[in-house]
């Protein structure tokens, strides 16, 4: 007569218990890998876990400060980054000529005379030929913001454009004389 | 020297320039001392607001950045008894001035709203502008706002002239 785990098709109790065995004898395995483990890579753990703590209870508060506030700046830094113009724009920015300036001309964010500097490096923004400011004070602002800070229009709209066709006719002559 | 030092330091001899008029209403805009550009204190007279009366101080806080970064301008409420000024007034009852820390609520000094071409003095003046011009929606003092709300002049110009020394 068939036993009950015949007639349901499973495996008979011994072997179950023989399957657990193994399982816990991997258990009592990890256990005791574990207990003889060097000594010596264990105490290399706890060491270095010590030393972090200790790390932090020396650290004085001077120094701790500073961390706060580089940290403050790079996430300031990060989370403006998105939102300026990007390093070929400002390479692309107009140059104004030294002759086109006048002797009383300033520089709106510096408040200083162009002429002041013997070279000035003048730039205009796309909104207005009347938006000039010296290179070293805008980039620093483009870099967080895209607009221009006279009139807050946004630098990046316009220009685009224009600038491909101009190469566009440009590759077309070539072809052409060539 | 930084550039914010720079600008500073430009700003500050064209304030001291007798030939160069401030505004009216600004009775001096100076740095509390010679050696530090980045602490200034303005004190105010607004003439041709609802608060005309008063002498009101302002302490300017300015950081490295400056000026891609706006001034952190305040109304200065909690001067110690030793420093108090006689004339100054230390309560401001505004709707974007909170009463007890004196923070002003106004978008261009937000680093958002802000543009590096405005000074210390176009600033003042906006706070200036804003004394006359208050936003009842955007609250820093709700109980002000409510007057301003109902246009109740007569109890406005009290609770300003009540503290107004």
């Amino acid at each position: 007569m068939p036993t009950y785990e015949e007639e349901h098709g499973l495996n008979s109790t011994n072997n179950n218990t023989e399957g657990e065995r193994p399982n816990r004898l991997t258990v009592q395995q990890a256990l005791n890998n574990f207990i003889n483990t060097p000594t010596d890579s264990r105490n290399n753990l706890s060491n270095s876990i010590n030393n972090s703590i200790n790390g932090i209870n020396n650290v004085d508060f001077n120094l701790l400060n500073q961390m706060m506030n580089s940290m403050n700046t790079i996430l300031v830094d990060k989370s403006n980054t998105n939102n300026g113009v990007s390093n070929e724009f400002i390479d692309r920015l107009e140059r104004v000529n030294v002759k086109q300036l006048k002797n009383d001309d300033t520089c709106p964010i510096c408040t200083n005379e162009y002429k002041d500097d013997s070279y000035p490096l003048v730039v205009e923004l796309p909104c207005n030929s009347k938006h000039r400011f010296d290179l070293e004070c805008i980039v620093p602002w483009l870099k967080i913001n895209k607009t221009c800070p006279l009139c807050r229009i946004d630098v990046t709209i316009k220009k685009e454009l224009p600038v491909l066709v101009d190469s566009e006719e440009e590759d077309e002559d070539w072809e052409m004389y060539g | 020297m930084s550039n914010a030092q720079k600008r500073l330091l430009k700003e500050f001899k064209k304030y001291s320039n007798p030939n160069n008029k401030l505004s009216e209403s600004i009775i001096s805009l100076t740095p509390i001392n010679d050696n530090n550009l980045f602490d200034w204190i303005a004190i105010i007279n607004p003439i041709e607001t609802i608060y005309k009366k008063g002498f009101y101080k302002l302490s300017i806080k300015l950081s490295n950045t400056y000026p891609l970064t706006p001034p952190i301008i305040k109304f200065i409420t909690n001067e110690s008894q030793i420093d108090r000024d006689e004339q100054i007034t230390y309560q401001i009852p505004h709707c974007n001035i909170d009463f007890k820390t004196g923070e002003i609520c106004l978008d261009i000094l937000k680093i958002d709203n802000w543009s590096p071409i405005w000074t210390l003095e176009y600033s003042i003046l906006a706070i200036i502008y804003l004394l006359n011009n208050q936003e009842p929606n955007s609250p820093l003092n709700i109980d002000f706002a409510n007057l301003i709300k109902l246009n109740d002049k007569l109890a406005i110009n009290s609770i300003i002239n009540y503290y107004i020394k």
